[in-house]
């Protein structure tokens, strides 16, 4: 499977109180072309940092990005700030400043990428139309409720058609309904793009990860550990073991 | 009560129980004889009855059936509730008495438990990502049992990822107090 983005052997740490904190040891995944793949971690572990590595918004100390076969680290802040309009698309729940207006908001990165105002107005307008989103044309992001801020972000992915959709926390805790929705939406637009692109998410649950094809579980020591679905290329079977633990359930029959 | 429910499910030799409650029931692991011996006391009491003795010398061979009171039973049960439900954690209870000696043997079969339940979490995940990929070329099945079983397999996966990262926390918790106690930050008594 090509892989869309790539992160090889990264390292990321802070300086926190005069002491250097690592937050990311040693992360290499990657996202394949009509690929979801999740990162599960508890809130404030680190996940943001790596997806913002991962994104190009941050730097790592140490390691490799790519995106296709374009190494990230090293670029220019001109050619990543196009990159991240237009090939790679971030998506959280914070969204934009609170006053934009949401048909604004979803054409965005096609009007700076010189696609014009009226075709990106007319872009975003058939992405909202598709997720079922019309009703917020002409609202405030301020506006929306959190289900509604989930479809105009992934009305966004829709408009802007990026080679990786990049989300932060956005599908947590919708509730097992709601993160079936929305994770048929995120498989549509992958399927919509001939598999072009691939989605990478962070979830502070499995469930809200669950209709992901590969799940990484975020350790505590910044480490990523593979729970479910095979590395890239890879098609080993993990069988199920013998010795699974079972002594929690009440042995009365 | 399990015993019970497969009996309800179809009439069955006491040695076809006792395969079910294994294939049904696999994480459980109930012990070997729960069908033998529970099967004569659910006569007894007038849930299950005798349809059919086995050949002599074979009680495994002996076929039960559900009465009208069995079921009555069983539906009490699904619709009781046991608050707050009883959790017989194995590691719960070894922490308690472990000492610092007994850590890194501990940590160890945390360690296994957890890649045990990532696993089943591993299972369980893709049959769910294969339900789905179903769902959405044809749609949504109309049988409440295939939807029951569907909402089985979520459950499933749910249960085990939360077991998997509880495992992982925690072991990454021991981990750091063996560290400490090796650098000699803690008395580790």
């Amino acid at each position: 499977m090509a892989e869309v983005l790539s992160t090889e052997g990264v390292w990321k740490g802070f300086s926190r109180g005069g002491r250097w904190t690592g937050v990311l040891e040693d992360v290499s995944f990657q996202v394949g072309r009509g690929e979801v793949v999740a990162i599960v971690g508890g809130r404030l572990g680190g996940k943001t940092t790596l997806l913002k590595v991962a994104a190009g918004m941050e730097r790592p100390d140490k390691g490799s990005v790519s995106l296709g076969d374009r190494q990230l680290i090293g670029l220019g802040d001109r050619h990543l700030a196009r990159l991240l309009g237009h090939e790679i698309l971030w998506l959280d729940r914070d969204g934009p400043g609170l006053e934009m207006e949401v048909s604004r908001f979803v054409g965005w990165p096609l009007a700076v990428c010189g696609r014009g105002r009226r075709e990106a107005e007319r872009a975003a307008a058939r992405a909202l139309e598709r997720v079922g989103a019309r009703e917020c044309t002409g609202r405030r992001w301020s506006e929306l409720s959190n289900w509604q801020r989930v479809l105009v972000g992934l009305a966004r992915a829709y408009a802007a058609g990026p080679r990786v959709v990049i989300v932060d926390d956005l599908l947590d805790a919708l509730g097992t309904r709601a993160t079936e929705e929305a994770s048929d939406l995120l498989r549509s637009l992958v399927a919509e793009s001939e598999c072009r692109c691939g989605v990478l998410m962070s979830a502070s649950d499995v469930e809200s990860a669950m209709f992901a094809d590969r799940v990484w579980s975020f350790t505590r020591r910044g480490r990523l550990k593979l729970m479910s679905g095979q590395p890239s290329g890879e098609g080993e079977i993990i069988p199920f073991p013998q010795h699974a633990p079972t002594d929690r359930v009440p042995r009365e029959a | 009560m399990m015993v019970l429910g497969l009996v309800i499910q179809q009439e069955d030799t006491v040695a076809g129980v006792a395969r079910r409650l294994n294939d049904q029931f696999a994480t459980a692991r109930f012990p070997r004889t729960a069908a033998y011996k529970n099967l004569p006391i659910l006569a007894q009491n007038g849930h299950v009855r005798l349809i059919a003795k086995g050949p002599p010398n074979e009680p495994t061979l002996d076929r039960y059936g559900a009465t009208p009171a069995g079921v009555e039973v069983l539906r009490d049960w699904l619709r009781s509730t046991e608050l707050p439900p009883g959790i017989r954690d194995v590691l719960q209870c070894k922490l308690e008495f472990i000492t610092a000696d007994d850590l890194v043997a501990f940590i160890q079969i945390v360690r296994e438990e957890e890649e045990a339940y990532t696993a089943a979490y591993d299972i369980a995940h893709s049959a769910v990502v294969r339900e789905q990929r179903s769902r959405r070329a044809k749609g949504r099945p109309q049988d409440w049992r295939t939807r029951l079983r569907g909402i089985q397999t979520k459950d499933t996966a749910n249960l085990s990822g939360l077991m998997s990262k509880r495992l992982e926390h925690l072991r990454e918790e021991l981990e750091e107090l063996h560290e400490e106690i090796s650098a000699g930050g803690s008395d580790g008594g």
